[in-house]
């Protein structure tokens, strides 16, 4: 079953293999949380997320036309699914940044942005976006989707997707100058 | 749409180098004769300078045994939802161990309760334990009942592992300036939530499903800490099975299932 394509393994679990369905987990867990810890910015957030989002998925199985890679349709899940744990949470008082998630914003390469207080800044300028350029900011540039598949997932167009990066980037270049004055 | 609004929208796509050659060509004519697209690349450039794609992304922060033990549970969730969907009606003697369960502060009740709570976990099993002295079984019938014996033997291994682990744990010596070794500990969670994914095809009462989730969610913490694990990380899995009292919740439940295989051997 390791060298089963995964519309195998669709066709598979849906007919109730749970093997086939560990093995689409496998595949895609790791992405899938990556993504979820992107909006929720908590380990055990995204890790509630994550499981919440593979169980509903393999509920909504039958209902899965296969006309998009089941990455994104689950990673729609996974957006959804955050998005709702980030409204619940927002009503709580402001939490503290989690040690390890702002480290994921800011590239490690030449060691020149990384500093603690740089990364938490940036993370909530990220964070400050309205929903929709976060979600973009998210998929297009921290996880590198394409233009395309991110519009599969938010459910808009191609063309809604490159102004909402544009203008979600702008925004946090807005929130972020002080820091190139600062000779960051 | 405009040339402009056009190149407008592709200047990310630019400044990744994501674009084909024609469209680059296309972006950097219209550049030259446009201030505000001028104005935009190089902000767009700081931005992208700024906030980068990660170099490390959060999921290689974690050993694939913890992705293990995630699939474990998310495996574990649907089993036992399918379970519960095709569960017959629950038994109305899960609230009599409900009772013992929540009344931990009047103990005497819970003691005196026990023989009740024996006769309750007879029906964790889907059918009741057969005399042994029928084995070797002679029709299908008997053969249903062999395997309940097999499963009632499978609970109570797996309870005992469980408090192995558990009190393996709660005893564990670790110094705060040195990380502990729970490789062991790691092998046996994964092997206890692999049995513990075996066991919910088996067991259909409500309580003791929920014995089971509440011992897989210490399980599968154990199965995806980071290696070595450090005073925190084995404080923390304290606290749940102090929280939880789950110490206390297994041995009841393994003093019951005792006291059920006895009830089957006196038969």
């Amino acid at each position: 079953m390791a060298a089963a394509t995964e519309q195998q393994l669709i066709a598979q679990a849906r007919q109730g293999s749970h093997e086939a369905y560990r093995l689409l987990v496998e595949r895609h867990i790791r992405e899938a949380y990556d993504l979820a810890v992107g909006f929720v910015r908590d380990h055990d957030d995204a890790e509630d997320v994550v499981q919440d989002a593979f169980v509903r998925a393999y509920n909504s199985l039958p209902g899965f036309r296969g006309d998009s890679r089941f990455g994104t349709w689950l990673y729609r899940i996974v957006v959804n699914l955050s998005l709702n744990r980030v409204k619940q949470e927002k009503t709580r008082a402001e939490r503290e940044l989690p040690m390890f998630s702002a480290s994921a914003l800011v590239g490690r390469n030449d060691g020149r942005y990384d500093d603690a207080d740089v990364r938490g800044h940036i993370e909530r300028a990220l964070h400050e976006l309205p929903t929709l350029q976060r979600a973009v900011v998210i998929l297009r540039h921290m996880e590198g989707l394409s233009t395309r598949e991110v519009s599969r997932i938010l459910r808009c167009s191609e063309g809604t997707v490159k102004t909402h990066l544009f203008r979600g980037l702008e925004k946090m270049r807005e929130k972020l100058e002080f820091l190139k004055e600062e000779g960051v | 749409m405009s040339e402009h609004s056009l190149v407008r929208d592709s200047l990310y796509e630019y400044v990744m180098g994501e674009l084909p050659a024609g469209e680059r060509e296309r972006v950097e004519r219209h550049i030259q004769n446009c201030q505000q697209c001028t104005g935009d690349l190089e902000q767009l450039r700081e931005t992208v300078g700024l906030v980068r794609r990660p170099a490390l992304r959060m999921s290689d922060t974690r050993p694939d045994s913890y992705w293990q033990a995630q699939a474990d549970a998310v495996e574990g969730r649907i089993r036992r939802n399918e379970a519960q969907k095709s569960a017959p009606a629950v038994p109305r003697f899960a609230e009599l161990l409900d009772m013992v369960w929540n009344n931990r502060k009047s103990f005497s009740l819970a003691a005196g309760s026990l023989a009740v709570a024996a006769v309750a976990l007879v029906l964790l099993v889907r059918k009741p334990p057969p005399p042994l002295e029928q084995s070797p079984p002679a029709v299908a019938g008997m053969a249903v009942a062999a395997t309940d014996t097999q499963n009632v033997k499978k609970m109570t291994q797996y309870l005992r592992q469980s408090k192995n682990l558990l009190v393996g744990l709660t005893n564990m010596k670790i110094r705060p300036e040195s990380p502990g070794d729970i490789a062991a500990e790691r092998e046996i969670s994964r092997q206890l939530l692999q049995e513990a994914r075996v066991l919910r095809e088996t067991v259909f009462d409500p309580r003791s499903v929920e014995l089971l989730d509440n011992i897989d969610g210490i399980l599968v913490k154990v199965a995806g800490t980071d290696e070595p694990s450090s005073l925190p990380d084995i404080d923390l899995l304290r606290r749940g099975i102090r929280e939880q009292n789950l110490l206390f919740k297994v041995r009841m439940a393994e003093t019951a299932l005792q006291s059920t295989m006895t009830a089957g051997y006196r038969k």
